[in-house]
């Protein structure tokens, strides 16, 4: 930052959330606290963004074009101290209590300077959302165990969801996909759990990750009737991690070919059943492709941040690039289809605190126990000996089935996919035209405009394709009424 | 900025089939020299792969292709430039881009009849030469190298926009913005030896990885009489032939690159299963494809168009330059965007080549200025004229 910048965006002085979103001003009034912890989500984000994560983004895209192994450990410790990692783990566990508002806030945040970073750091809540559909008490309260007990020793813990496979990437995200997909990998019995085999690619953070939630079926030709969701410790006898990608941009976040050979998996790592593997994943896209269409947003607001503050520098006949009339007008249009998917991604978000799983949080049987028992007593052995028993097991998953139910999955996987297409597209849309503006000197790598182009592509093929989400979006409204 | 003409190279139509002779050389050459080095070349970028190419290229006439025969070189319209800068960015639009800017360089020496020229041409007609770099003046820089008069001496000062074949060229044919006259552009011929303390660091662009561009950074460097080509103040002209080809040059490159693209997708959908059957068969995948081959269709209409156009003398058919540059380049980003997204998350692994000719096409996009500025600046000339007129 110096004098000569424009106080904007990402580089404003001051929290502008409630400013640019003036809805969150009504619902100050009826909630304060709620809109209170996002404003303060949002300056932690900023912070942490703009000042441990903007001067360092670019050395770290460098350092992993020639090794795509590199992690810069030191800036997530950082996000680890501030416990960015955990933040949706209640504050009674350990975490910092923040909603889906917040989650969004910090999501957008740091996707606005650097989405790979962003997702070493945000990703983590895969291992709770995860445990969270089907929310054996046992399991949850064991995932939050770990991940607390993680954060406070400073040491990384990291989950990947594991879905695409070779030439099936999409096809294991959509009923009608997996029904005809041809997966390569397969569970079967045998006593005490499972064997495991075949291999799965593209996974986020496949090559980092302590534990793998993966959607295999036991009947490879009835895929989609017998797909089933584990949870796998990268630990296991038979796992191993093939080649990291050499990938075009989000090159901070690893991808990577996963392989099962023989993996035993006990029994009580089978998350779904067979047959309801689809139903999880469907879950976890209820949640996440909303917020990618905000990550995808996010994208377009910080190239266009950036290309805003070189044109207010760059000087063209006597005045600046930014005064030139073609220049205004694109940032404007710009700005305005960004206004617009943020303002719906935020809606989104608000939706997940009313209706979705953060609504558990509030509900009276869990927000009483949060408030009451301490902390060390709920994550402690002889609560999670009484989670994991059957009777509490079924009844924290009978508890949730009634709050997020089917068609609520299904009416959110429709509103993430729209969100997801509108973001992810505008991002590619943004990333490309504001190089337009800066020219062949603004593009040069070290303005760092440049990289949100090549970090913005992916995001429209991940997540399902956008292709994926519009097939999701038709069928669930026009293609539902027949 | 002096409005782009025509370039006046194209006074007849190509024989076709002397043209495919030449384009099949080419390709052939392209596919065993180029085709699988692109991918290592574009991650670790090396001056020896492009001089390879160079000095096999030779053997094709490639670097002498726009030089007069009188001068020993092949003699050809840039219009058959601008198709083998296609055929060679089929395989990397990078490599391409080496042989474009010194095509670029070679117009002034064919376009300008004076001895400098003659005897230029002569020598860069001749086998083992290093490839030449253009320098243009950029719209939207405010310090675009410019010529004064220090002590009874010129001198030449100012930075450029990055520039292409700074570490390869053995000359640097640089317009000059020069007070002599109003509007007055000046062509200087500058040997490597007089730039290279001049060189600014590697912008390091997304994509054309393997031709490192560069700023120029002239410090009153003192400019000696015989280094300007014609007179002084008097290169407009020149300028504007030169920057006319250019734009046809980076057009065809580009569609160039996406015609690899859109081959690869083709492939890619007739083979990958989904939903029953491979996704060729989706009306969606067909109507992207479609869409791509139209794009590609009309693009390369458009610069034939552009270089055919004064031969034909048809009404309509002489697009200016800058608008052919820029709807080709467009359309080829489109139509990269569709290859990937056909492709899933394999186009964006760097093995697959597509996302290299993604970051290849965004560069080629800004290349002699940016697409929309381009439609404001030619507006507002086509104003300006009227006005005058």
């Amino acid at each position: 930052m110096n004098d000569d910048m424009l106080k904007y965006g990402l580089f404003a002085d001051a929290p502008d959330l409630v400013e640019t979103l003036p809805a969150l001003g009504r619902l100050r009034k009826a909630t304060p606290g709620y809109i209170a912890q996002a404003e303060q989500a949002q300056r932690v984000a900023r912070t942490f963004a703009r000042e441990e994560m903007l001067p360092r983004v670019l050395d770290i895209d460098t350092r992993c074009s020639k090794d795509p192994q590199y992690v810069d450990w030191d800036l997530w410790r950082k996000a680890n101290d501030l416990k960015l990692n955990i933040a949706a783990v209640p504050v009674r566990l350990g975490g910092l209590g923040w909603s889906a508002l917040d989650n969004a806030v910090l999501v957008e945040e740091l996707s606005s300077v650097c989405i790979a970073s962003a997702a070493n750091i945000t990703f983590n809540t895969f291992g709770l959302l995860g445990a969270l559909v089907e929310c054996k008490t046992g399991i949850v309260l064991r995932i939050i165990r770990m991940m607390t007990e993680a954060q406070q020793k400073g040491e990384p813990l990291f989950w990947s969801w594991a879905i695409t496979e070779p030439s099936a990437g999409t096809d294991a995200e959509d009923g009608e996909a997996m029904a005809t997909m041809k997966p390569s990998t397969s569970a079967r019995k045998v006593p005490g759990g499972y064997r495991l085999n075949g291999t799965k690619c593209f996974i986020t953070n496949g090559s980092l990750a302590h534990y793998v939630i993966a959607t295999i079926p036991m009947d490879p030709d009835h895929p989609r009737e017998s797909m089933a969701t584990f949870f796998i410790p990268a630990s296991s006898e038979g796992f191993s991690v093939g080649r990291v990608e050499r990938k075009c941009g989000q090159k901070a976040s690893q991808t990577a070919e996963i392989f099962f050979n023989e993996v035993f998996v006990p029994e009580d790592n089978l998350w779904e059943p067979p047959g309801r593997g689809l139903r999880h994943t469907r879950e976890i896209l209820s949640i996440t492709r909303g917020y990618i269409g905000l990550c995808g947003a996010a994208i377009a607001r910080g190239a266009l941040d950036h290309c805003i503050q070189f044109a207010h520098r760059k000087k063209v006949g006597g005045g600046r690039l930014l005064d030139q009339g073609w220049v205004q007008f694109a940032i404007s249009d710009m700005m305005k289809d960004i206004m617009a998917v943020r303002a719906a991604c935020y809606n989104f978000a608000l939706s997940l605190d009313t209706y979705h799983v953060w609504s558990l949080f509030e509900k009276l049987p869990i927000k009483a126990s949060l408030k009451v028992l301490p902390g060390e007593m709920i994550l402690g052995d002889a609560v999670l000996e009484l989670a994991r028993k059957a009777p509490v097991s079924k009844a924290g998953t009978w508890y949730k089935g009634g709050v997020v139910t089917d068609e609520l999955v299904e009416k959110f996987v429709k509103e993430g996919s729209a969100l997801k297409v509108a973001g992810t597209d505008l991002a590619v849309r943004v990333s490309s035209r504001v190089l337009d503006i800066v020219g062949l000197e603004g593009m040069a790598y070290g303005h760092g405009m440049e990289k949100y182009f090549r970090d913005a592509k992916v995001t429209q093929i991940y997540e399902g394709s956008n292709q994926a989400n519009r097939i999701d979006l038709f069928h669930n409204t026009i293609g539902a009424l027949r | 900025m002096t409005r782009c003409r025509q370039p006046v190279l194209e006074k007849t139509i190509m024989n076709s089939q002397e043209l495919n002779g030449i384009l099949k050389e080419c390709r052939t050459f392209a596919r065993k020299e180029i085709r699988d080095q692109a991918l290592e070349a574009d991650l670790a970028p090396s001056p020896d792969m492009v001089d390879a190419v160079w000095s096999k290229s030779v053997q094709l006439d490639i670097p002498s292709l726009l030089l007069p025969e009188a001068q020993g070189g092949a003699g050809y319209p840039a219009f058959c430039g601008a198709l083998v800068l296609d055929t060679l960015a089929s395989e990397c639009a990078g490599v391409a881009s080496v042989f474009a800017h010194h095509f670029a360089a070679c117009i002034p020496l064919a376009c300008n009849g004076s001895d400098r020229a003659r005897e230029t041409a002569a020598r860069f007609a001749a086998p083992g030469v290093k490839a030449a770099a253009v320098v243009f003046p950029a719209p939207l820089n405010d310090q675009n190298p410019a010529i004064s008069e220090k002590n009874g001496t010129l001198v030449l000062a100012g930075v450029t926009e990055p520039v292409a074949n700074t570490d390869s060229a053995g000359l640097f044919c640089v317009f000059a913005q020069d007070p002599v006259r109003p509007d007055g552009i000046t062509c200087l011929l500058l040997e490597q030896d007089r730039v290279a303390s001049c060189l600014g660091d590697p912008a390091h662009l997304p994509g054309l990885k393997v031709n490192p561009f560069r700023t120029l950074q002239f410090q009153d460097l003192e400019i000696r009489s015989h280094e300007i080509l014609g007179e002084r103040g008097d290169g407009a002209g020149l300028l504007a032939e030169t920057h006319a080809a250019y734009y046809g040059f980076v057009a065809a490159m580009a569609l160039g690159a996406v015609r690899t693209a859109l081959q690869k997708a083709l492939d890619y959908a007739a083979q990958r299963y989904q939903y029953g059957s491979t996704i060729i068969h989706h009306q969606e995948i067909q109507r992207m494809l479609g869409s791509m081959q139209l794009k590609i269709h009309m693009g390369t209409s458009g610069y034939v168009q552009m270089f055919s156009g004064p031969a034909l003398s048809l009404p309509h058919a002489t697009p200016d330059p800058r608008l052919t540059k820029s709807f080709c380049t467009d359309m080829a980003m489109e139509v990269i965007l569709d290859a990937i997204q056909i492709h899933g998350g394999y186009g964006y692994m760097h093995e697959y080549g597509l996302e290299k000719i993604m970051r290849d096409v965004k560069v080629l996009q800004l290349l002699g200025g940016s697409n929309p500025h381009h439609h404001v600046q030619v507006i507002a000339e086509q104003l300006n004229e009227r006005g005058r007129s």
